[in-house]
């Protein structure tokens, strides 16, 4: 008898001890939680607020993330857009859910309209749907709570112009003219590279993403002939696509081993254009290896603090404003259906209160090509327009002919990468 | 006799007190004010109706699953297989709705159409894992684990290549199929009684299967002892087949009803996971149907209260599933714990 | 591409296989004592997770190695406690850990989700890395990355060459007769769980500190590894060697698959990391169905090119499991 009660003693030990175990770490870093410094101090909700009742009519709104809210890319982006929201409007408050996306392991079984439903019913009376991947969800979202205002980061719907426009009043998409600052990510690969093979490592395919690589694509050959009086020729650009914002194993190729082989096949620039960190980190190791590369970083603000040296700089996107005055909208009763592509503010790109859009320079940029990219930006500035013809796409049919402006249109639903440019354009097949 | 059975409820609920206990230490452990987490999920599950319909729309999938791993456990099978299997009923049914739905027939009778498809494709996946088990002698649960991945390999395959969206790369899924053909659904809600009835009715009927009828007995008999079994008559393989066929015929109803009332197209991870939990389900009831329906709405609620959990504590919503593993993981433990404790006495 | 381009990608290859490697190492050598250590997919999450946890904390990526290593080792013990003294199913309490060290692995991740940590710094070999070709593919790694080509052959002339290792043999293959001899079979058992555990345990951290630095949750990329390394060590045939070659074979598709993305229209190129399943499913079937009759029967009817080609063919795949693999012993 006393032996069984020995035996179970320990069992019950074990697994204590196996689970405290997998505990421990966890208290002592429980402080640690803190989101890398932005210069959007995270201010109301502290970590266990649950919703507050004090302020008189506090406006909640709900925002979804398709990634995690400090992913130092996208999310993060559009999650720290949400507290600049918080900041400027006293009394307001962020609900957010990380990790949505179609067939997330986080969320068996729920749809992100479903999701919008869960944080409706905490109070939300605007939710956000910060990705592509949610685009459908967001519309049948829209219409079936006519009472909910809906933000569609990146999407097309509300645009009367665009190919996709469907009527949705409680409904405004918004997204930011990034192509101005992946040409300008695009010269600063071009300035720098050594062998002149850049690679970018592409996320899923799709007409954004075709738009902001051949953009990238547009800024590299500007400056490798304008500025450096290069051939057009000599230089490499290829686009490989992992199929997701991020990875999923088993699912997308792995970005990792993408970064890790442009740079080990002599590309020693890569542009990133997916959500997470991985071209930096690679670039990282590959230059402590004592191969001399370096990356681009997109999305956040601060993403080139993940590995500074080898950072040329981050085209990032600053939601803050925009989400402001439309919050204001839904806040005031002005709410009206609209799209909104919004542009840098050329008068000084990195203002954060004014501007949609923006690149901060990374220490891994000489000092020589920190001025010829000084010089790119200003004439951006002054009106110069790499969108124009003669551009042709990349079966060498003729997209825009000499000196012809590309339409927004064009521009938003560009069907493939631009002639020139290596990597798939559309899906296999 | 009477006192072994306090004995075996003790062991019982101590393993669950246990499992909260540590469950409970995670939560210290990470920060969290463990009881208000716990009333979060209790609130965020059953609070109001739209949430309790939410656990109602994620119940239906996990029965089905259970209640086809309940026929292969019966028959001594480990069909981990089954995430495969509701997979390729997804593909199957989604392949039925892309080739009709230009036709002319009603509506209905494509939805039909498509959910029997994925009942075939289900059981066709299953009956792979089957074959190689009974002919090949290859293990269900590697078998079934290699089919799972060639599963998936198989719905990329179709989401990047043959029916991607125009112009589209994306793990986001196929081109959402015209509203027309959905399963029609709760107004307002994304709750299909017809999904709902059509699980519990599964369930309903596995039950019986197994409880009262000569095949439910036959079948348990082949799971006991295999080889007793066939001396007494029953034909084994044939019995063995026939509960990977029903299993996955269930997970690829699932599947069907996953393209059909859920997403609305094909997508990688469409199983959602669901054939594990299932077989969680399934364990945690010592495998007796009677259990499995208010086990598997208790996971279903587990899953929906959690999303509660990280809109106000902004704690991970992977907490539902470290709480279901530590009840399956306790319980498992404790009725080791309860034999061997028996044995010895 | 040229020849270094290619052997540098090669070395790639090598670096990112190393978790692999670890996974299957410890579960050949778990295996081989007889038991099924069902949980590595969960393993290898979780000390991912506590690996670069630990290491962020203190700043040492060596305790960093150590925590993954304690945490395979208990998660393996679990089960041996499970299996071995409480009799119950290993399949069921490994299955069940695998998803609960995965959920665990997020959930108490989150501290240090999408932080910067310390990362194992690359070490060239003096003089060997000189060495043409060789030098580039094997010499300019990282530590863990030469530790992962020694355990190889320390786990294979552990298990072939060494009594130890023949009692380790006999105890998954027949230990009531290992048992006359003198061995304690359970004792070994739990001995050989925790070491092979530990052994897997390091495949979270060769991820977490070096191959994929970092732990980012469900975006870390980890999840299904385990259930690779689990086909890998079936198709390896219960051989260090024949596992590793399984590996290296793995990575090899992965990186093929990248560098074809352009040249293999109509294939999305991550199909190609599938293919270590349908691998393992013809393995276990080779296993079983090389002596059958029908098979002979349809191996005599054929011309005798093919057939010698075939039985060439069937014998390289053949591999024997520890017949008591998954069946607890009782001395009594």
């Amino acid at each position: 008898m006393r032996k069984n009660i020995t035996t179970l003693a320990l069992l019950a030990m074990a697994l204590v001890m196996v689970l405290s175990a997998c505990g421990t770490p966890a208290t002592t870093v429980a402080p640690a939680t803190a989101v890398p410094a932005t210069s959007v101090p995270a201010t109301a909700v502290p970590p266990t607020a649950v919703p507050p009742t004090v302020t008189p009519q506090p406006f909640i709104f709900g925002m979804l993330l398709v990634g995690a809210k400090n992913d130092n890319g996208w999310s993060q982006a559009t999650y720290d857009g949400g507290m600049y929201v918080e900041q400027k409007i006293p009394g307001s408050q962020m609900l957010y859910l990380e990790n949505v996306y179609s067939g997330s392991p986080s969320y068996p079984g729920q749809t992100a309209s479903q999701l919008a439903d869960q944080l409706v019913a905490q109070g939300a009376k605007l939710i956000f749907f910060n990705s592509d991947d949610m685009k459908d969800e967001a519309l049948k979202f829209a219409n079936a709570n006519p009472t909910v205002y809906v933000i569609g980061v990146s999407d097309d719907w509300t645009w009367k112009d665009g190919q996709n426009y469907t009527a949705s009043a409680n409904q405004v998409d918004i997204m930011a003219r990034m192509e101005y600052m992946k040409m300008i990510a695009g010269c600063a690969a071009a300035l720098t590279t050594q062998t002149g093979k850049i690679g970018f490592l592409g996320p899923l395919i799709n007409a954004e993403t075709r738009r902001l690589a051949s953009s990238a694509f547009l800024g590299a050959q500007y400056c490798w002939t304008n500025v450096l009086g290069k051939n057009a020729a000599d230089l490499t650009f290829t686009v490989t696509w992992i199929g997701f914002w991020f990875n999923i194993p088993g699912f997308t190729s792995d970005p990792t081993q993408v970064a890790d082989n442009f740079y080990n096949t002599g590309y020693d620039v890569v542009i990133s254009g997916i959500d997470t960190t991985e071209a930096l980190v690679e670039a990282e190791k590959a230059k402590a290896a004592g191969n001399p590369v370096w990356a681009l970083a997109y999305d956040y603000q601060s993403n080139c603090n993940v590995a500074p040296d080898i950072c040329l700089g981050v085209p990032y996107f600053n939601w803050g404003p925009a989400f402001l005055t439309t919050v204001k909208t839904a806040i005031d009763g002005t709410w009206a259906e609209n799209f909104q592509w919004n542009s840098p503010d050329w008068t000084n790109i990195n203002n954060l209160d004014t501007s949609a859009v923006g690149f901060n320079k990374g220490a891994g940029l000489s000092a020589d090509n920190s001025t010829k990219l000084d010089a790119f930006i200003a004439q951006l500035a002054g009106g110069l327009n790499l969108w124009t013809g003669p551009i042709n796409l990349q079966d060498k049919t003729v997209y825009l002919t000499a000196g012809t402006v590309a339409t927004d249109q064009q521009i938003w639903y560009l069907p493939q990468l631009l002639e020139g440019m290596q990597g798939d354009s559309v899906p296999a097949q | 006799m009477k006192k072994n059975i306090w004995i075996n409820i003790g062991f019982q609920v101590g393993a669950l007190v246990l499992a909260l206990l540590i469950t409970t230490l995670i939560l210290v452990a990470v920060g969290a004010p463990p009881l208000k987490a716990y009333l979060s999920i209790l609130h965020g599950a059953l609070g109001s109706t739209s949430n309790v319909v939410a656990v109602l729309i994620t119940w239906s999938p996990l029965l089905l699953t259970t209640a086809g791993v309940l026929i292969t456990f019966s028959a001594g099978l480990w069909n981990i297989g089954m995430e495969g299997q509701m997979t390729v009923g997804a593909i199957f049914a989604t392949g039925m709705l892309r080739m009709l739905q230009n036709s002319s027939l009603p509506p209905a009778v494509i939805i039909i159409l498509g959910i029997l498809a994925g009942v075939v494709g289900g059981a066709f996946w299953a009956s792979l894992t089957g074959a190689l088990k009974t002919f090949g002698g290859v293990n269900e649960i590697f078998g079934g684990l290699g089919l799972n991945f060639v599963a998936t390999a198989l719905t990329i395959y179709l989401v990047f290549g043959p029916w991607k969206r125009p112009g589209v790369g994306s793990m986001s899924g196929t081109q959402p199929f015209d509203e027309r053909l959905w399963l029609p659904t709760l107004p307002g809600t994304g709750l299909s009684l017809w999904s709902l009835g059509i699980s519990v009715l599964v369930i309903v009927i596995v039950y019986l299967l197994l409880r009262g009828t000569q095949f439910g007995l036959r079948l348990k008999a082949v799971g006991k002892n295999s080889k007793a079994a066939f001396l007494m008559g029953v034909p084994t393989w044939q019995y063995s087949m026939f509960a990977f066929l029903l299993c996955g015929a269930f997970a690829g109803l699932a599947g069907g009803i996953q393209v059909l009332g859920i997403y609305h197209r094909l997508l990688p991870n469409i199983s959602n996971g669901y054939g594990f939990l299932g077989l969680l389900v399934a364990m945690l009831v010592n495998y007796q149907a009677l259990w499995a329906a208010p086990i598997a709405f208790l996971f279903a609620a587990l899953n929906i209260g959690s999303v509660q959990l990280q809109i106000q504590y902004k704690l991970d919503s992977s907490f539902a599933g470290v709480l279901q593993d530590m009840l399956v993981l306790l319980v498992l433990l404790g009725e080791g714990a309860r034999q061997t404790f028996m044995k010895k006495r | 591409m040229d020849t270094n381009t290619l052997l540098v990608g090669l070395a790639g290859v090598l670096a990112t296989a190393a978790p692999v490697l670890f996974a299957v190492i410890g579960e050949t050598i778990t295996e081989r004592a007889g038991i099924i250590n069902l949980s590595l997919n969960g393993t290898v999450l979780l000390s991912a997770m506590g690996g670069f946890m630990v290491a962020y904390k203190t700043d040492s990526v060596l305790l960093g190695f150590l925590a993954g290593m304690v945490i395979g080792m208990l998660v393996a013990l679990v089960i041996a406690f499970s299996s071995i003294t409480l009799k119950q199913s290993q399949v069921a309490v490994g299955f069940v850990l695998a998803l609960a060290c995965r959920d665990l692995a997020y959930f108490l991740g989150v501290p240090v989700l999408n932080q910067s940590g310390p990362r194992l710094p690359g070490l060239s070999i003096p003089f060997l890395k000189d060495i043409p070709v060789l030098g580039t593919l094997f010499f300019k790694q990282d530590l863990i990355t030469y530790f992962s080509y020694l355990i190889i052959f320390l786990a294979w002339w552990w298990i072939f060459h060494t009594r130890p290792g023949l009692m380790l043999r006999g105890i998954g293959e027949r230990p009531a007769a290992a048992f006359v001899r003198g061995a304690n079979v359970n004792r070994l058992r739990y001995l050989y769980a925790a070491i092979g555990g530990a052994i897997a345990g390091l495949a979270g951290p060769a991820y977490s500190l070096s191959v994929k630095a970092g732990w980012m949750g469900i975006q870390s990329g980890l999840d299904g590894i385990g259930w690779i390394a689990l086909s890998i060590t079936i198709f390896g045939g219960w051989n260090p060697l024949r596992a590793a070659f399984g590996a290296y074979l793995f990575a090899l598709l992965q990186w093929l698959g990248l560098v074809l993305q352009s040249k293999l229209p109509g294939v999305p190129t991550q199909v190609l990391q599938v293919a270590p399943f349908p691998l393992m499913i013809l393995t276990l079937l080779l296993v079983n169905i090389s002596d059958a009759e029908w098979v002979e029967r349809i191996l005599a009817a054929m011309p005798e090119r093919p057939r010698r080609w075939m039985m060439k063919l069937l014998r390289t795949l053949r591999a024997s499991p520890p017949a008591s693999l998954g069946v607890p012993f009782d001395s009594e």
